[in-house]
């Protein structure tokens, strides 16, 4: 188990593959046609509006761990809880609202950090103020708790790529800010489904394995190349680093050989890091506003069906 | 903050989990027969069950399953009665036993929800340390064979070394948590209080004000240590290798209270206990010990000699001398000199004639008895509603199964 993520339930019974993820998709899919959500059609349209939705959701949770005060890691449980439960349910069929706000009771519980029922539905019911607000009480969270554990078929212990990180720390140093970047993006990734499909480590030294390329790719444009800046705008701070590192070339191939030295599965790592190059190209094109908008008219849909 | 549109109360939509749920829905009572219950317990009680249909083997045979299955009662706010779901507890042992899977610890095996309760089905084991160690004190009057406390001891650190390699730290290892199955195997339970120490978000202090069960409470955690380590496991082992050896606590002390205030008192009586067999701490046995919140405290104790040896050389079970040195490593004060369960697996002592073995009852001529199944008062509210025939019908009133020593009871918690 905890040594060991393979004999994990983490690593047995949820680590899924893309076809299934669609798969699990599917009703949801219909519904948002169904609903003529966004009045807009294709598959790939509705994919993106559902993306979409999960992206806000990544939002709404992360807002309400913030004003939980809880840390990175719990939110970071909480979200997989949320998108675990969502690969067996629909949107059509449940309240994500309902689901996110007990999916961070729950989370707050199993990383030892617990909070009050009635704190989490108050700072929920802040978080969703203008989106419809939040009308459930503790009976109805902590019913909710129930089907939440049977959907996730009690395996609770989440691994995070975090954990991997810190160890990696240790190999590049106090000085290297390869690590503080990466964090950033796993952060990110929380907004995909990435954490369903790949191992916890993996994703982690994908992400360092992007920070590195950044900076490869700055370097030798020799920070003139501000596009990615821009672009990246949002993303942790990789591409904003400061001129004057003082790594140079040299720091960068060092990097270059430590990480190539990583033993792991690189096709796996690539694939990871096409996402998250994937992840930032959509950065600009999804707008909270947008999201937020999707969200609701399913919300509205729901409540009149 | 804005106010709110009128919100969505969408009930509907826990209808459909609802249905949902109750669609597969597995009644405990429709798959387990009930044949009574073992214990009454900190967060509820524990059932003997088996299993209305038998499984069958590879070879096409029936096996006949028998499961103790622990209730949790729903938790509830004090005064206002509203339900605010499952505890931390119940979350803390079912995570856990969901990940874990080795020889010494034991099996879970389902977990169901029913009417606000949590069911862990577990394996049924046929008695615990503490039952044997009564009945070695009561009934039989003779020492544990030498034989069956080294393979105890060593499945019980073989458990502790596999939690410990695992990052899961128990936290409350004692006689009545560790079950034994009828061919001897000994299975770490109750893993209520355990829990992953891996970066901790918080000092650990903070969750638990009090772990440990104050018999085998560790030094450390009674001078008040915030951030302690598996050693306090390790202490808990020792104490309950002496208790086997000596049939008694080895450490028996009247707890401080909890005052109004929720503050932790300081443990003087278990403190004196054990400075009494081990000698009062020393700088030169535990360099760090100034740094104990506590360590003030301890100018008013008078000074003890260690007598762990005299203790040692009085118990009639205890002949080997490697054996007094792994309960000497056990008993280390400084938790950083404290031997680890993996060294402890590969001591001298277990090299030694007799060699432990799973089957610890080997070459007995006696049996334990089994253990006590009181059939169910159906009075008992929250208790399971009806149970098979044979027992409902005895009818007779039972109280919970409370060791009249308190060992059993003795956990306090205090969650946030
Ligand atoms: N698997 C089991 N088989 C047989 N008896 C058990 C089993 N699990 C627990 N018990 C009995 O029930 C008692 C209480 O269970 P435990 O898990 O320790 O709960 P608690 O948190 O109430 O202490 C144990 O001391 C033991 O006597
Ligand atoms: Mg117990």
């Amino acid at each position: 188990m905890a040594a060991n993520f393979w004999a994990s339930t983490h690593g047995q019974y949820w680590m899924l593959d893309e076809a299934a993820l669609r798969k699990s998709r599917e009703t949801d899919l219909k519904y948002l046609k169904e609903i003529e959500l966004a009045k807009i059609r294709g598959e790939d349209v509705y994919c993106f509006v559902l993306n979409l939705t999960s992206w806000f959701l990544y939002l709404v949770i992360a807002a309400l761990g913030r004003r939980l005060n809880v840390r990175q890691v719990i939110i970071a449980t909480a979200i997989t809880y949320f998108k675990r439960f969502y690969t067996k349910n629909s949107y059509k069929n449940t309240d994500p609202y309902l689901v996110a706000a007990t999916c961070m009771y729950l989370a707050c519980k199993m990383e030892e950090f617990p909070q009050h029922i009635k704190s989490v539905i108050l700072e929920m019911k802040n978080v969703t103020a203008d989106q419809g607000g939040f009308g459930y009480d503790n009976q109805k969270v902590a019913e909710m708790e129930f089907y939440l554990l049977e959907e996730l078929e009690f395996n609770l212990i989440v691994y995070h790529p975090y954990r991997t990180l810190k160890t990696l720390a240790i190999d590049l140093g106090q000085k290297s800010d390869v690590i503080q970047r990466a964090w950033h993006i796993v952060n990110d990734l929380f907004r995909t489904d990435i954490c369903l499909v790949y191992p916890p480590y993996m994703i982690a030294i994908a992400a360092v394995g992007f920070v590195i390329m950044i900076k490869e790719a700055r370097a030798n444009h020799n920070g003139i190349d501000t596009r990615t800046r821009k672009g990246n705008g949002s993303v942790g701070g990789v591409g904003s680093g400061s001129r004057n590192e003082g790594r140079g070339i040299s720091g960068i191939k060092e990097l270059k050989q430590w990480f190539s030295g990583l033993q792991v599965d690189m096709e796996k790592v690539l694939e990871i890091i096409r996402n998250i190059k994937n992840l930032y190209s959509q950065w600009r094109e999804v707008n909270e506003i947008k999201a937020q908008d999707v969200l609701r008219k399913l919300r509205e849909a729901q409540n009149k069906s | 903050m804005k106010r709110s549109k009128p919100a969505p109360n969408n009930f509907g939509m826990l209808h459909d989990l609802k249905m949902k749920k109750e669609a597969k829905q597995i009644r405990v009572q429709e798959k387990y027969e009930i044949q009574g219950f073992i214990s009454s317990g900190t967060y509820g009680r524990v059932y003997k069950a088996k299993a209305k249909e038998p499984k069958i083997n590879e070879h096409g045979m029936e096996i006949e399953c028998v499961y103790a299955i622990k209730k949790f009662k729903p938790d509830k706010e004090g005064d206002t009665h509203s339900y605010t779901g499952i505890s931390q507890s119940a979350v803390r042992e079912i995570s856990l036993c969901k990940e874990l899977c080795h020889e010494n610890t034991i099996r879970l095996e389902e977990v169901l929800l029913e009417d606000k309760s949590i069911y862990m089905v577990f394996d049924y084991a046929e008695h615990d340390f503490l039952q044997i160690i009564h009945h070695h004190s009561q009934s039989e009057r003779k020492p544990i064979p030498e034989f069956t406390i080294k393979s105890f001891l060593w499945q019980l650190l073989n458990g502790v070394a596999y939690l410990h390699a695992n990052w899961v730290m128990h936290r409350d290892l004692k006689p009545a948590n560790i079950l034994v199955t009828a061919d001897g195997v000994v299975k770490i339970g109750d893993l209520g209080l355990a829990r992953l120490f891996h970066h901790p978000l918080v000092p650990l202090f903070n969750g638990d004000k009090v772990v440990v069960t104050i018999w085998y409470r560790a030094p450390e955690l009674l001078l008040g240590s915030k951030h302690y380590t598996t050693t306090i496991d390790i202490w808990a082992v020792g104490c309950i290798f002496a208790e086997l050896l000596a049939l008694k606590p080895i450490f028996k002390g009247e707890e401080a209270k909890m005052d109004s205030k929720k503050n932790v008192p300081f443990q003087r009586s278990q403190l004196t206990k054990i400075f009494e067999v081990l000698g009062t701490p020393t700088k030169e046995r535990w360099p760090t010990i100034d740094h104990q919140p506590e360590y003030n405290n301890l100018n008013s104790f008078r000074p003890y000699s260690n007598t762990l040896r005299e203790y040692y050389d009085r118990l009639p079970s205890a002949k080997s001398e490697a054996g007094y040195n792994l309960l000497t490593a056990m008993l280390e004060y400084d938790p950083i000199k404290r031997i680890s369960a993996l060294d402890a697996l590969s001591h001298p002592f277990f090299e030694e004639e007799p060699e432990p073995s799973f089957g610890s009852f080997e070459g007995q001529e006696f049996k334990y008895p089994r253990r006590t199944v009181k059939p169910e008062d159906n009075d008992i509210k929250g208790g399971i509603p009806a149970i098979s025939s044979g027992a409902s019908q005895a009818g007779v009133k039972v109280s919970a199964n409370k060791k009249e020593d308190g060992r059993n009871s003795k956990r306090i918690k205090v969650e946030q």
